[in-house]
């Protein structure tokens, strides 16, 4: 910690700092954000004109040519610009305590800028959130701020980030908890969340309180309707998987390609997605004007479903080939356009139902986030806010229900740890880690071989008690329903010594911590250090003795655990073939 | 560092309002060019291009409220009424009493022939919130609901909204007689000759006024009112075929009445002998066109019985006496050309005078 920084924080408790510190992240955050937003807008004026539908000269040659410069400054001075944004900030955390060297910040706004202005199908929001986390990062590190808050620096910054480029500050917070932290702390959730909340006020102090797409009035008028949003659950979750398949298929395959190549790369699927974007405009760029004509019913369901596959393969174009830019856009746009889909052919087979095509857009949307960026709490979060309709909940949890447990099924990995694992890092997968079995102490206590001592006995009726059972570490318990620990031996040795009529509280008793069934395991392993044996008591009737757990019953249940789970792994393996 | 952090984030400030501010600049810029564009292409009757030139403009400006009406009229005119129903409803549910709006979507399910749906946009844009005139507007709108009612032969619905109209709206003698108009097209010939009434009060010798007021006082079966304002019309220089006829049968309806106490019984003794020969023959010509498509219906025959027996020396020289007698020969007269009438379709000329003056008689009596 140094010298400035002590001068700095001495007026004001460290927590205290550390949330004003995260207001001045998220500020920063949605400035830069705001930046980077107006760059992108720039450079499509600039290389793709003002029509929403460019000429085709330069859709076909401004992706091809950006892609190209892009390769050059990706390869040649920002390497860590490429990618979406999300596993690097989750690199940063878990392998370089925080550390994002500022080029990549440089790297990630012009490189991810400049390929989305020009019409690579790739959005804005995972670079936004590296970005923020990288402004993070340099704030902490001139604040030369202790190793522990570094780790936590960098979330809160993408948290930021992420939340001015959504304008969604809860989407922000929970995606940043669900998949880069991976737990919820009290400690950090408050600076991520005053983090957010400050970069969206910078953000629509700038832009304005207009949201990403303007959200048509959505109502559940029929149950049937639940019905079509399982039957787009499916569809999303179809999607996703083939979504994840072709990313994870192609990548690989082009990363493994000459060096030389990859300075190539870029501009070859700039040059495709331009082919595409001729037939196709909509699925160049970030595409938001177009989810918002969707959720207007501007398009006819074949069309939408057109969109969605073509899109699907434009930015697994795009993204395989190493050009810097975000997946969450690309995940809503696909999203969207199939919701309109299905919605559209609902309405042509069950006219009854007259719900509007903008409620399936915007349910897809969700679908597909739950279902391709496999983040289900965020999903369903992030159509709240977005729509501001709670009606819609129904809906949302069924579709992004069904579209995940389609995409878990069918793809294990979710994508981000995929790529990661890609790229040759280990990152701690946060699906993994929701879903791992807590042990706990009921899984490892065992019946008492001998009823618990009660202190007010006396030593020589304990004695009586607990004879035969061979245990050596026996436990008592006064009227108050404190417990202690008492040795076999040293009974036999007050009992030696005339002591045998006293009241077993008379002896040498040692406090012991009490657990209950449903504590985790964890707890009784920080706890069993005091006593070799633990009382594991209930709830209601803490005199009341239901089992008893040592250092040798917790290890017994963890190995079980492994077991199972390795069990469990393989016959998966095996199903998955 | 607190300082240097603070002055850092300063110039980022000001550096952001720049870039931003310039961005708005030239957004504001590409969307009049695109708006002057779109002008451009309707003007050269170019809907599709105009369509392309305000969504362009709308991508620069999202909120223009008249670019978003540019893009819905541009849309209509390339005859992609679904779209612009579409765009339409995007604007009703943020604006849901806007006037324009419904008035468009009022026109659009017009266009469908949805009434239900119709109604409910035209009503809304009627109490809805207009940017200018709101009045005017409103009238517009009312009047092209009560148009589409009558279109859809909804005549009681669109007397109820010429009603409202009436009750709403300031007495002009354009507008008086475009509503009595329309209310003689819902069968509300009362309402329709208050209307032109109160028109000519303003231009009492406008031909086109009195024309209309002479129609609507002939559907009422005030036929001497309908003849003065018919002779008018026409001496003012009216000289619409359909007045003619009118008058014509008007004249006709006035000189042959027999029960039209005005003239002396001996003449109504005539227009009922008159009257019955009419019928006669009319009802023999009817049966003979219904005997060859298939029989005379059997009622024709027992209203020529009727005839027959009321034409009866005896009976016609008792007319001469009996005025009870002479009332009823006349209802057989008009009930015979009610049958014929029914069988064989609208009679022509005199008939049909008699068919009109048994019509009213039998209300008058009700």
């Amino acid at each position: 910690m140094s010298a400035a920084t002590d001068r700095l924080r001495k007026p004001i408790p460290e927590q205290q700092f550390f949330l004003l510190l995260a207001i001045v992240i998220g500020v920063f955050s949605g400035l830069a954000v705001v930046c980077f937003r107006i760059a992108i807008e720039w450079c499509r004026l600039w290389l793709l004109g003002s029509a929403l539908v460019p000429p085709s000269r330069r859709i076909i040659l401004a992706p091809a040519l950006i892609g190209l410069v892009v390769a050059v400054l990706v390869i040649r001075f920002f390497p860590r610009a490429r990618g979406s944004g999300v596993n690097q900030t989750k690199g940063a955390l878990y392998i370089s305590d925080g550390y994002i060297p500022f080029n990549t910040v440089i790297g990630k706004f012009l490189t991810a800028g400049a390929a989305i202005g020009s019409g690579h199908s790739l959005g804005p929001e995972d670079p936004s959130l590296q970005i923020g986390a990288g402004l993070a990062s340099l704030i902490g590190r001139k604040l030369h701020l202790s190793r522990e808050r570094m780790r936590l620096v960098a979330p809160v910054g993408a948290a930021a980030g992420l939340a001015a480029a959504f304008n969604s500050p809860i989407t922000a917070v929970l995606f940043v908890i669900e998949e880069v932290i991976g737990r919820w702390s009290a400690g950090i959730l408050g600076s991520v969340v005053l983090a957010a909340v400050s970069s969206v006020v910078v953000e629509r102090w700038f832009l304005g309180e207009a949201p990403l797409f303007r959200i048509p009035s959505i109502a559940l008028n029929h149950p049937g309707e639940l019905a079509a949003y399982a039957v787009l659950g499916v569809i999303g979750g179809i999607a996703s998987v083939v979504f994840q398949k072709l990313i994870g298929l192609t990548r690989p395959r082009m990363k493994a390609l000459p060096r030389w190549t990859q300075y190539f790369q870029p501009a070859a699927a700039g040059f495709l997605i331009g082919l595409i974007g001729l037939r196709f405009p909509q699925v160049m760029g970030a595409g938001y004007e177009f989810i918002d004509q969707a959720m207007h019913d501007q398009y006819t369901w074949q069309l939408l479903g057109l969109l969605a596959g073509f899109k699907i393969l434009a930015t697994t174009l795009s993204f395989s080939s190493g050009t810097p830019g975000g997946l969450f856009a690309p995940t809503l746009f696909v999203g969207a356009m199939l919701g309109g889909a299905v919605g559209s052919v609902e309405r042509i087979f069950l006219p009854q139902l007259t719900v509007p095509i903008g409620a399936y857009a915007l349910v897809g949307m969700g679908t597909l986030f739950a279902g391709f960026l496999r983040a289900p709490m965020t999903s369903v979060f992030m159509i709240l806010e977005v729509s501001g309709n709670y009606g819609i909940i129904v809906p949302v949890i069924i579709s992004n229900t069904i579209a995940y447990l389609i995409s878990r099924a069918f793809q294990r990995t979710p994508i981000f740890d995929l790529l990661s694992v890609q790229d040759g890092v280990y990152l701690p997968s946060m699906e993994e880690e929701r879903e791992t079995t807590i042990l706990r102490v009921e899984d490892a206590m065992r019946l008492p071989t001998v009823p618990p001592l009660l202190t007010i006995s006396s030593i020589a009726d304990s004695i009586a008690l607990a004879e035969g059972s061979g245990e050596k570490h026996l436990l008592a318990v006064d009227p108050a329903g404190n417990w202690y620990g008492v040795g076999w031996t040293q009974m036999l040795e007050l009992q030696r010594a005339g002591a045998g009529g006293q009241a077993l509280s008379g002896a040498e008793l040692m406090p012991v911590p009490v657990l209950h069934p449903d504590h985790a395991l964890d707890v009784a392993l920080r706890q069993i250090h005091t006593y070799p044996v633990m009382p594991v008591v209930h709830r209601v009737n803490i005199h009341e003795l239901i089992g008893v757990v040592s250092v040798q019953d917790i290890v017994e249940a963890y190995r079980r655990a492994g077991r199972a789970a390795e069990d469990t792994k393989v016959a998966e393996d095996l199903a998955a073939g | 560092m607190l300082a240097l952090l603070l002055v850092i984030g300063i110039v980022f400030f000001l550096a952001t309002r720049y870039a931003v501010a310039s961005y708005r600049a030239k957004e504001s810029r590409l969307a009049k060019q695109w708006e002057a564009k779109g002008h451009a292409f309707l003007q050269a009757s170019q809907p599709s291009g105009a369509v392309e030139a305000f969504q362009n403009a709308l991508r620069y400006d999202p909120t223009s409220q008249q670019l978003r009406y540019a893009m819905v009229d541009s849309l209509l005119t390339a005859g992609r009424s679904e779209q612009a129903r579409s765009y339409l409803l995007n604007m009703w549910e943020h604006q849901p009493a806007n006037g324009l709006v419904n008035l468009q979507l009022g026109r659009i399910a017009a266009s469908r022939k949805d009434i239900r749906d119709a109604t409910q946009y035209y009503h809304n844009a009627i109490y809805g919130v207009w940017d200018s005139s709101p009045q005017q507007n409103r009238l517009q709108a009312r009047l092209e609901l009560a148009h589409f009612l009558l279109g859809e032969n909804g005549k009681r619905e669109a007397d109820a909204e010429l009603l409202a109209l009436v009750a709403n709206s300031p007495p002009t003698a354009d507008l008086a007689y475009t509503v009595g108009e329309l209310f003689l097209q819902a069968d509300d010939a009362a309402n329709a000759e208050r209307q032109f009434q109160s028109a000519l009060q303003s231009s009492p010798r406008e031909p086109k006024l009195l024309a209309a007021a002479g129609r609507a006082a002939f559907a009422l079966k005030k036929y001497a009112t309908a003849e003065s304002y018919l002779e008018q019309a026409k001496s003012r220089g009216n000289t619409d075929a359909e007045i003619t006829r009118l008058l014509d049968l008007t004249d006709l309806i006035l000189k042959n009445d027999p029960l039209d106490r005005r003239v002396s019984f001996g003449a109504r003794v005539q227009r009922t002998i008159q009257a019955m020969a009419t019928a006669t023959n009319r009802l023999e010509a009817c049966a003979s066109q219904t005997d060859k498509a298939g029989g005379t219906p059997p009622e024709l025959e027992q209203m020529l019985q009727q005839l027959d027996s009321a034409q009866d020396k005896k009976k016609l020289q008792a007319l001469r006496r009996d005025p009870d007698l002479l009332i009823g020969s006349a209802k057989v007269a008009f009930a015979a050309e009610e049958a014929a009438a029914e069988s064989c379709g609208q009679p022509q000329g005199l008939d049909l005078a008699l068919l009109l003056i048994g019509r009213s008689h039998s209300e008058g009596e009700q």
